[in-house]
């Protein structure tokens, strides 16, 4: 990948079966642009602040979107969620908490830490389909970023 | 005075009536005469005391010695002071009497003062050993229950936290896999479309459907478990617009075309706005549901108003039912119907009558096998808004 070039999407989740059914969902939906795939909290902090493993990354280029799970091992998705938009660099990146859970304490405290939209991932897969495919439109094509 | 003089009667008439009501009363009087150090009782003090009339009240200390061991000390202390500086008592103490039974008694003692010096205490004893008992009884039995409910509470709040932990358990853990068999099952349903037989596809099908059914089971028992912990908002609402809009909101197009839903004129409601459209959107979803194939399919909703309450009915042509279930309509995990013909696990109309009883309404249901049902539930008119609830027109 070149490094040089900011990514589209950075899907920052721990069970690999939601990742892969996150990927073919965002590829049925043609959405073919570049996603980063990363499997915990810390890493997503790493690739974001361009630390660690991601050091050679150009902090400046920012994710066009990041879509977070909650339950992640190392760091927790709302940790991740309040250091990203804590940071002056990085707040405006919208961030799309995709989760399984629909706890009222998890939709509330992500919307506290500035979460631009949660959304429930659907157990049916066209659902699941649909959910990505208009998450995806609007963040990527729809929404105007400053 | 001369025996038979009439000021002698009347002082013997007085003293006749003294004496009854010492006895009904159960008290007694005594006099402390400061000079000479001379203890008078009247015959209610020898009565409560338990001791012969031929007891000698000047023996202090035989006196002080039927208190308990925790009272003698106060009376003692009381009467000092009362001695010395005037200051009254009125003390619930305990003695044992002459025959050796233990009661409570209220003590009241005072001093006369003349020319600026205590030449007199006077005061009165009271057997309150039934009253005492019964108060003490009281604050026992108090204590006792606020320990039970106190036990209880901490009980059921554990019950809820532990019902609360199920419930993220359940949302997190049983819904990932879930999701992950209905997806790849279509995942394998598409990109092996070619390999696979139409009985391979069959069965696919079937694997994702029946995921798809398990997480509308999972997802009823949830919403059904978390009303008992929902802090509701109550504001007016507008019952017909809810009505119409959870139709549009349950329906499919097809439905909302073809469907004849009848609205009369139906009062507005005070109650919590999200769980008001749950009771809705299952009662419709419902009969929705069990006119399916009926040719034309009618809901018909109206009410009934008396002076406490709403009545709110929803009158469906569908399949009806067995009147001799109605009891079971309600409860969580009954079916009337076999599942294949109707997904979940029947704990909408549960939903409906717990969602109605945190309003403080009723519910209920009448219909025949074949011949349509009606389904209702009562809003009183007297729950008002909570603090903060924003009344709604």
């Amino acid at each position: 990948m070149d490094e040089k070039k900011a990514v589209d999407i950075l899907l920052v989740e721990d069970n690999q079966n939601d990742a892969e059914l996150t990927l073919r969902a965002l590829r049925k939906s043609n959405i073919t642009n570049t996603i980063v795939h990363v499997h915990d909290g810390q890493e997503a902090l790493d690739y974001v602040f361009a630390r660690g493993q991601y050091k050679e990354r150009d902090i400046k280029l920012a994710p066009r979107l990041m879509l977070l799970d909650l339950k992640l091992p190392k760091i927790d998705g709302l940790e991740v969620l309040k250091a990203v938009k804590s940071d002056p660099r990085t707040k405006m990146m919208p961030v799309v908490v995709l989760t399984t859970s629909k706890e009222e304490n998890d939709i509330l405290e992500s919307y506290e830490h500035n979460a631009n939209s949660y959304i429930v991932k659907p157990v049916d897969f066209d659902k699941f389909v649909n959910a990505v495919k208009e998450l995806g439109l609007y963040w990527l094509l729809l929404n105007v970023m400053p | 005075m001369n025996e038979g003089s009439p000021c002698r009667l009347e002082l013997e008439k007085a003293l006749r009536l003294l004496e009854e009501v010492q006895e009904i009363s159960r008290t007694g009087g005594w006099e402390y005469n400061v000079a000479n150090k001379h203890i008078t009782w009247t015959s209610g003090v020898y009565r409560i005391y338990g001791v012969e009339p031929d007891f000698d009240p000047n023996n202090l200390d035989r006196c002080i010695g039927f208190y308990d061991p925790d009272s003698a000390p106060v009376i003692m202390e009381a009467f000092n002071k009362t001695l010395a500086h005037g200051e009254p008592y009125d003390l619930e103490l305990r003695l044992t009497r002459g025959d050796g039974r233990t009661i409570w008694i209220r003590t009241v003692g005072k001093a006369t003062v003349e020319s600026g010096r205590i030449v007199r205490l006077s005061g009165d004893i009271m057997d309150i050993d039934e009253l005492k008992r019964a108060q003490l009884k009281t604050v026992e039995l108090t204590a006792e229950l606020e320990r039970r409910v106190a036990d209880r509470t901490e009980k059921l709040e554990r019950i809820n936290k532990d019902l609360e932990t199920f419930s993220q358990a359940i949302s997190h853990d049983l819904k990932a896999p879930l999701r992950a068999i209905a997806g790849f099952s279509r995942m394998v349903a598409e990109d092996y479309h070619d390999v696979l037989d139409a009985e391979g596809q069959r069965m696919l099908t079937v694997v994702s459907d029946n995921a798809t059914t398990l997480d509308t089971v999972l997802t009823e028992i949830l919403n059904l478990a978390r009303i008992g912990t929902t802090n509701l908002d109550m504001v007016n609402l507008s019952m017909k617009q809810m009505v119409v809009a959870m139709f549009h909101e349950v329906a499919t197009a097809d439905e909302v075309s073809t469907v004849h839903l009848k609205i009369r004129d139906i009062p507005d409601c005070i109650g919590d706005s999200i769980l008001m459209r749950k009771v809705w959107g299952n009662l419709i979803d419902n009969a929705l549901k069990f006119t399916v194939g009926r040719d034309p399919r009618t809901i018909e909703i109206y009410a009934q108003v008396s002076d406490d309450k709403s009545t709110y009915y929803i009158k469906d042509n569908g399949t009806g039912f067995n009147e001799d279930y109605t009891d079971k309509l309600f409860v969580p995990f009954q079916q009337l119907h076999s599942r294949s013909e109707y997904k979940g696990i029947g704990a909408g109309l549960a939903l409906v009558k717990r969602i109605v009883e945190i309003h403080g309404g009723t519910t209920g249901a009448s219909g025949k096998n074949g011949q349509g049902a009606v389904f209702w539930f009562t809003i009183p008119k007297i729950s008002r808004p909570k603090d903060g609830g924003n009344p709604r027109a």
